[in-house]
């Protein structure tokens, strides 16, 4: 018999061998960690705008001078003209440098609610406008406002996992333990959630609330709707082991020792689907940011002028835009790379721990 | 001699092919129309050949499955009767112990939360240094050491958890327990111990004992009553030297003749 312990680090070996896995987990560490420390990584306030920048493409960083010398990394001021169509031309003044100065002071910030402080990773001297991903419409620096929509589009899908892990585990370990009839109710109810496509339930679902609500609201409404999506199919899977698990003599032994049925769900049988929660968890955080993208695209999510990666996106809604002003897709790439390494890292943590397997045994 | 325990006519069907509209068509007859009873400090032998429903009955008995029939008479009192809530302060006085030692404790918790948890479900008035107590002593009841409290059932052998399981039962302090085959997934030698512990702590605390046994040996050494069982039913009960001696039943005949002879 195998302990516990020792097949805990011999998954975690074997995770370490699987180089795409660990390559993810880094890359997913670096985007929370850029999301935990947002307002000092990016340089700009998300709600600074400057108008006289609107769809300004992104600074162009130099490391050599107009006299051909090479120097520290600087950017030139920019200037604009319209051109026939009133279109803005961005041009280089290239008479002054803006060195990029490290450990800088810009836009006040509250940070983490902790101290109010001014200090910034990077920046530039006004006025010059240093845009690493450019500008929006209204000239706001898009690199801040995707770090900062990171805190919301990163954040909603742990929280939204961890509420649909409690639910779904909850009335799976349910359904499995009693059998019979209550079993036959909750999972006929989860399928019926499972089967509506899940963009209609999520706009229909949205509809229930109100239009109009303060972006904190929103979003726990978000995070309200993305679990009630994603809550049924953990409960099939919790039920599933459920039923195997509820066999055991022990939780006939727990019985015996006076435990409650309740109890005995919590205490002997959940916990023992915690690997599988984990491991699903990691593969199903992508359903919940790409959900919070949507409803914030369609500009049913969070509203401007706070940032999430879906409302950042929705400036890309028509192909003009796309054309003329192609960085705005970059909050796209940040989704993509998020969720593809949530997707890795979670067949990684499978291949590595395969909980089933503990099942499949017996 | 006061009866701890009178079964009268149990009786537990499993239903298993589904009819059309979903109704139980065909059932396992695992328990059908079992009586017997026992007397305080006695044991009560019960054998018979694998699934002839010994595990039904015992679990049937401490209410952990519902019967379909029949009374279950613990105490003076028909517990068939009680409610899920009425039950558990007779859970307390009666205690199991399982087949499988791999299988009846939880691999997540430590000896102590494994011996601990009927303590703290049935006298949560207690402070922690009392549970602490009684768990260790349950512990050395048993011939371990309080050392291995913290230690999780993966780092025991067979016989050890099978003690373990044993200190779980006691130290709720019950009148009755439930031996489901407690020795027959362990080594010859291990047997041995196992038993001669059962045997010691039933002398000390006046327990009364139902044995589920395969092995007609040791029913022999330590059963005051015996009662076999095949598909179900009572065939034969008796006092054990009475059943060993004449066998009523021809089945009774054939475990006998079947059963190897093992010294102990
Ligand atoms: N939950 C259940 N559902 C359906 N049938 C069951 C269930 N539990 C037991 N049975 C059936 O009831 C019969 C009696 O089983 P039981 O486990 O009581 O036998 P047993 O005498 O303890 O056998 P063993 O000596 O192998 O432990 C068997 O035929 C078994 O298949
Ligand atoms: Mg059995």
């Amino acid at each position: 018999m195998e302990s516990s312990e020792g097949s805990f680090k011999k998954g975690l070996r074997k995770l370490r061998k699987h180089r795409l896995a660990v390559f993810s987990f880094w890359v997913l560490l670096v985007l929370y960690l850029s999301a935990l420390f947002a307002p000092v990584i990016s340089p700009y306030h998300y709600e600074t705008e400057k108008r006289a920048f609107s769809y300004a493409p992104p600074s162009r960083i130099r490391i050599i001078d107009s006299e051909g010398n090479l120097s520290r990394p600087f950017i030139y001021k920019r200037n604009f003209q319209f051109d026939q169509f009133y279109r803005r031309i961005y041009q280089e003044d290239k008479s002054e440098k803006f060195p990029i100065r490290f450990f800088t002071r810009g836009d006040r910030y509250h940070f983490l609610n902790l101290f109010e402080t001014d200090f910034h990773l990077f920046g530039v001297d006004e006025p010059a406008y240093l845009n690493l991903f450019g500008t929006d419409a209204r000239g706001r620096d898009l690199f801040s406002r995707v770090i900062y929509g990171s805190q919301i589009s990163l954040s909603i899908g742990l929280v939204g996992v961890f509420i649909a892990m409690l639910i779904g585990s909850f009335v799976g370990g349910i359904s499995g333990y009693f059998g019979g009839k209550t079993d036959s109710f909750l999972m006929r109810f989860a399928e019926i959630i499972m089967v509506i496509p899940s963009l209609y339930l999520l706009l229909s679902l949205r509809s229930i609330f109100a239009y109009n609500l303060t972006s904190l609201q929103m979003y726990f409404v978000i995070v309200v709707i993305m679990s009630f999506i994603g809550w049924p199919g953990i409960a099939r899977i919790v039920r599933g082991m459920a039923i195997s698990l509820q066999q055991r003599e022990y939780v006939l032994a727990a019985r015996s020792l006076g435990c409650g049925h309740l109890q005995i769900i919590r205490k002997h049988i959940i916990p023992h689907t915690f690997s599988y929660l984990i491991v699903s968890a990691s593969i199903s955080i992508p359903g919940y940011i790409l959900g919070e993208s949507a409803l914030s695209l369609l500009g049913l999510g969070i509203q401007d002028p706070y940032a999430s990666w879906g409302n950042l996106l929705s400036d890309a809604m028509a192909i003009a835009h796309i054309r003329l002003h192609p960085w705005i897709l970059i909050p796209g790439v940040f989704i993509f790379i998020t969720v593809m390494a949530f997707n890795l890292f979670g067949d990684g943590l499978r291949d590595a721990f395969d909980p089933r397997s503990e099942f499949i045994k017996k | 001699m006061e009866k701890i325990l009178k079964v009268e006519e149990l009786k537990k069907y499993y239903p298993v092919k589904k009819g059309v509209f979903g109704r139980a068509a065909e059932f396992i007859k695992a328990v059908d129309g079992v009586s017997f009873s026992l007397l305080r400090g006695q044991t009560l032998g019960l054998v018979g050949e694998s699934g002839c429903g010994k595990s039904t009955l015992a679990r049937t008995i401490l209410r952990l499955i519902d019967s379909d029939s029949g009374k279950i008479i613990f105490k003076g009192r028909d517990i068939t009767a009680l409610s899920h809530r009425e039950i558990k302060s007779t859970r307390k006085d009666m205690q199991i112990i399982f087949q499988d030692p791999f299988n009846s404790l939880d691999p997540r918790f430590t000896v102590f939360g494994i011996v601990s948890e009927g303590l703290r479900n049935f006298s949560q008035k207690k402070s922690k240094k009392e549970i602490y107590q009684k768990v260790a002593k349950a512990l050395e009841d048993v011939g371990l050491p309080r050392e291995l409290l913290s230690r999780y059932p993966h780092e025991f052998s067979g016989g050890q958890r099978q003690r373990i399981s044993i200190a779980r039962a006691l130290v709720l302090e019950p009148e009755l327990l439930v031996l489901d085959e407690p020795v027959s997934s362990l080594d010859v030698s291990i047997q041995a111990q196992v038993i001669n512990l059962l045997v010691d702590l039933q002398k000390k605390k006046n327990l009364s004992y139902i044995f589920i046994a395969h092995d007609l040996g040791i029913v022999r050494h330590i059963c005051d009553q015996v009662c076999v069982m095949k598909d179900g039913k009572i065939v034969e009960s008796g006092k054990t030297e009475a059943v060993f001696q004449s066998p009523g039943h021809p089945y009774t005949r054939t475990l006998l003749d079947s059963a190897p002879a093992l010294p102990l």
